[in-house]
């Protein structure tokens, strides 16, 4: 028995260090291997097939939760994965000392959901601003776009240069990703170090979303409580902190099935299985919602045996469910009222973009633009496989709501006629896979020439430099009265506004700019 | 797709590209010359010797290309065996490969020669009399068949 528990906590590590090693590759391998085979991990990530609304996805998950538990957030979500790694720093070797020890809590149920609504809002809404922070695939992207992508290249150059092979280019990430996502993995970390899964069990959407789910899992973490002799091992160990060994209750809307604690138990009293042995306890099998009503008895209960203090139960449960009712029932008001304003406000704030004369050009395989900017979580994945490096994370040029999406940079290079790239990887539904033939067709945006700059209007240079660079044949080189020299003249049905014509232009500023389109 | 790019493209992410290359099926990537936009495959030609000194009689340029470098860059290529021919050979991508690698890390992007105008400056400057537009579009339009190829290649 001994041997078999071991082995699910061993193959949960297995899968895990494989998943996460894949995710690193995904972002940070500079070659074509490594995406080719892991973008599909990218793909079955829970939020980004929620803002895609691929239900397959989502109703697949919510049945392998109800199935198994939140095996999703202990091996597919790679900040989930992270977490492990934080919070196993402090904890290594057989002997923990009792400072690093976890303990039972009781979940932070309001502000779970207040977060879930939040976000959900935001989704319908189209906040990406919200959206991009709260998930948990985009806050590691970002991480591995901004940070370890440029990390492993540099290692890789210095490689190169002792074996006198080409250098990689090594795209320098904007200052502004580089923060935010050292700040957002330095918080997770820090709270993942100090408080195990925290995060996940407070302020992850998806982990609230599937907790919906996994109370009522069918295979979970059970105490056999003729078997336990109440020596705590396993609730020390728990990071998700949801082991009440009073009631003899394991939280299964907070587990995230690690499998720690079945190998910790001296006595073979929690297995993973789909009996309930604790039925013995019938009371505390009808609780669903352990957080209102007679959950405060339950805490009252814990406190007492917990500390040894002999409070009065009865006066405890008596005053507390009114007063959590009130402020609960408070708080969810305030925060019910307070969404639509903000909503409205967060809108208002994204369209205050400054005065620009162009729009800014978006990645190809964009259906609509509001569509795009509205599902896009600027994981980076788009960014950091673009192989002319002329997608960056923009600043302002979306709105500073909408920072760290996409962009293309035409003065930094173009974007090549038969490259799908981008648009194959995203998983959000931002963007939409294309075929080659589809994206010689998939207009971005308009080439629109300004005459006053032009050499061949000024110098009467014969440039066309422009319309031999179209992959499109949309540019012709026309005489024109007043001119120079032949003028280039864009044929609006041929252009895609691919950029080529505006990184060849000679002029400075360019005389050939492409705009987006709404 | 057809099948034979279906094999290739099945045999490049399984065994290696060069796994169906026995069973008379070319390697993947140039079953992709196939899918490159015409103007792109079309304006490719193999480049013939050009023979410059790098005398930088035609420098400067007044769009900021490095003639001579580039010049030089493609006959180095050559003298060194990565010069790509036609595209039916089948040493065209592993060569190509090379070509690009290199040719982008030795001349930085705004001195290479796709920002050739065709202005015809450096035409009388050059003892040799070579025909450095066209030289420039030469090599302009290999490094874009290389770019939109592997672009294709997933």
């Amino acid at each position: 028995m001994k041997k078999s528990v071991n082995s699910l906590r061993l193959g949960r590590t297995l899968v895990a260090i494989v998943v996460f090693s894949l995710f690193i590759g995904l972002f940070a391998d500079y070659g074509q291997t490594v995406p080719t085979v892991a973008s599909w991990l990218a793909k079955v990530q829970i939020f980004p097939a929620a803002m895609a609304f691929s239900l397959a996805t989502f109703v697949i998950w919510l049945i392998v939760t109800l199935l198994f538990g939140r095996i999703y957030c202990s091996t597919f979500c790679p900040l989930g994965i992270y977490q492990d790694l934080c919070s196993r720093l402090p904890r290594m070797g057989r002997r923990v000392k009792p400072r690093w020890h976890y303990h039972y809590s009781l979940p932070h149920t309001s502000l779970r959901h207040i977060t879930l609504f939040i976000v959900v809002l935001s989704i319908f809404l189209g906040i990406s601003a919200v959206t991009s922070f709260f998930d948990p695939y985009s806050v590691f992207g970002r991480f591995g776009l901004n940070v370890v992508r440029p990390l492993w290249g540099e290692i890789l150059n210095v490689w190169y240069e002792i074996e006198k092979q080409p250098q990689l280019r090594v795209a320098v990430a904007s200052g502004l990703g580089i923060s935010i996502a050292v700040v957002t993995m330095l918080i997770v970390g820090f709270i993942a170090f100090l408080h195990g899964r925290t995060v996940c069990n407070s302020v992850c959407p998806v982990g609230t979303t599937l907790s919906f789910v996994s109370r009522y899992s069918i295979f979970h973490i059970d105490i056999n409580t003729d078997k336990c002799i109440q020596c705590r091992k396993c609730e020390h160990r728990c990071k998700s902190s949801c082991i009440d060994l009073v009631s003899h209750v394991v939280d299964t809307s907070r587990c995230v099935v690690c499998f720690d604690c079945l190998s910790d138990c001296p006595n073979d009293a929690i297995s993973y299985t789909f009996n309930r042995h604790q039925l013995s306890i019938p009371l505390m099998q009808k609780v669903r919602n352990p957080i209102a009503g007679s959950a405060a008895g339950m805490q009252g209960g814990h406190l007492e045996t917990a500390s040894g203090h002999k409070s009065d139960k009865s006066e405890v449960s008596a005053a507390a469910p009114k007063l959590l009712d009130r402020r609960r029932f408070l708080t969810v008001g305030a925060v019910v009222a307070a969404a639509p304003m903000v909503a409205k406000a967060a809108d208002a704030l994204a369209s205050v973009s400054p005065r620009r004369r162009s729009l800014a050009v978006p990645p190809p395989g964009v259906r609509s633009r509001r569509e795009f900017l509205d599902r896009c979580t600027s994981c980076g994945l788009c960014i950091s496989h673009c192989p002319q490096g002329v997608l960056k994370a923009s600043l302002e040029e979306y709105g500073l709501l909408r920072a760290l999406h996409p962009v293309k940079d035409y003065d930094l290079s173009w974007c090549v006629y038969d490259c799908t790239r981008c648009a194959d990887l995203c998983p959000t539904g931002a963007l939409h896979p294309l075929t080659i033939s589809e994206k010689r067709r998939n207009r971005v945006g308009l080439a629109d020439v300004d005459r006053s700059l032009c050499i061949s209007y000024n110098d009467g240079v014969n440039c066309g430099a422009c319309s031999r660079r179209c992959p499109a044949d949309a540019i012709s080189m026309t005489p024109a009265s007043g001119s120079n020299g032949p003028l280039p003249v864009v044929d609006a049905s041929r252009c895609i506004g691919c950029g080529a014509c505006q990184y060849v232009c000679p002029s400075r500023p360019k005389a050939i700019v492409v705009n987006g389109i709404s | 797709m057809n099948r034979r790019q279906w094999l290739g493209r099945v045999g490049g992410i399984a065994f290696g590209s060069m796994a169906f290359t026995s069973c008379g099926v070319r390697p993947e990537a140039l079953a992709e010359v196939d899918n490159v936009s015409p103007r792109v495959a079309d304006a490719y030609e193999p480049i013939s010797q050009i023979d410059c000194v790098a005398c930088d009689n035609c420098m400067p340029c007044p769009y900021g290309i490095n003639i001579p470098d580039n010049l030089i860059f493609v006959d180095q290529a050559r003298y060194r065996g990565y010069l790509p021919g036609e595209i039916d050979d089948p040493d065209f991508k592993s060569k190509a490969d090379i070509f690009f690698d290199r040719f982008c890390n030795s001349i930085p992007d705004s001195q290479q020669a796709q920002h050739c105008i065709n202005c015809g400056v450096c035409l009388p400057m050059c003892p040799d009399h070579i025909d450095i537009p066209r030289r420039m579009a030469q090599i302009t339009a290999l490094t874009d068949l290389i770019r939109n190829l592997r672009c294709l290649e997933k």
